[in-house]
């Protein structure tokens, strides 16, 4: 099966979200995460942390979504193509008002399997999340 | 070593759970996904986050300290994928445990895996494998 997707390509950083204290709240309710470290300031303080933190899943979120997006950008049918893994390591904090932009590259292409490798980052260019995404047709 | 490395292969589980097509949107709202329809299973991979109740089982069974805790490393992969309307069963076990000495003090590291399949045919859903560090190690 032929792609337009080619080892070495450039998943292009795309921002993704602005986390907001709502946002913490959303996602905590979806995903059923009832820690107190992600929605109470003060819990958190006490903690240790500076305020709230962000669900470490949510950045995790963020990158397997660019990944079936960009799938879907570049290849004329995606039919067929799904994920077989996903991977994130997580490597630095996220807080309320910080800006996660995500991409990376084409790890491997070809053999009806690609791999991309993805980060997210935030506005000071560091990267909180570290992952990659598998999609096999 | 301590003693948790004895406790690798302890279980918990199995629990039950159906995913509905509005928790499936839910989740998919909150994390700014597109959701396609008829695939909503397929638009939220990570919605695999939800069966962690054999993690928070664990957690007690082991008496790991909540406060102290950091996700470190997750992981899935996929088998027949999760579809809208299906009732799954998982089951969760400590796959592994390691402790390291750094600078700043001992670490622990555990891997809880979960096998999530479909209640009514027994296949497998997905694998989910989560790493937490301890810091300041279970001792």
């Amino acid at each position: 099966m032929s792609t337009a997707i080619e080892k070495g390509m450039a998943v292009e950083f795309v921002e993704i979200a602005r986390i907001s204290r709502d946002q913490l709240r959303a996602y905590a309710q979806a995903s059923g995460d009832p820690n107190p470290i992600h929605l109470d300031d003060e819990i958190a303080r006490k903690m240790g942390l500076p305020g709230v933190i962000a669900h470490g899943m949510l950045t995790a979120a963020f990158i397997a979504e660019r990944g079936r997006r960009f799938l879907k950008d570049q290849l004329s049918a995606s039919d067929g193509w799904r994920m077989k893994r996903f991977n994130a390591r997580f490597k630095a904090m996220t807080f309320p008002d910080d800006v996660i932009s995500v991409g990376g590259e084409v790890k491997e292409a070809g053999d009806g399997k690609i791999v991309l490798d993805l980060q997210a980052r935030n506005q000071r260019g560091e990267v909180t999340t570290a992952g990659a995404v598998t999609f096999t047709c | 070593m301590s003693d948790f490395k004895q406790r690798v292969g302890e279980t918990a589980g199995p629990y039950r759970e159906e995913i509905s097509v509005e928790r499936l949107r839910d989740f998919g709202a909150a994390v700014g996904a597109t959701i396609d329809a008829g695939f909503e299973g397929d638009s939220v991979p990570t919605f695999a986050t939800v069966f962690r109740r054999g993690e928070f089982d664990l957690f007690s069974k082991l008496g790991v300290p909540l406060s102290r805790i950091l996700h470190a490393e997750q992981e899935y992969e996929y088998e027949a994928g999760i579809r809208a309307g299906m009732t799954v069963s998982y089951e969760s076990r400590l796959a592994r445990y390691n402790e390291k000495r750094g600078s700043s003090g001992a670490l622990s590291f555990m891997t809880f895996e979960t096998e999530v399949n479909d209640a009514a045919s027994g296949e497998r859903v997905l694998t989910s494998r989560t790493t937490i560090v301890v810091k300041g190690g279970m001792e």
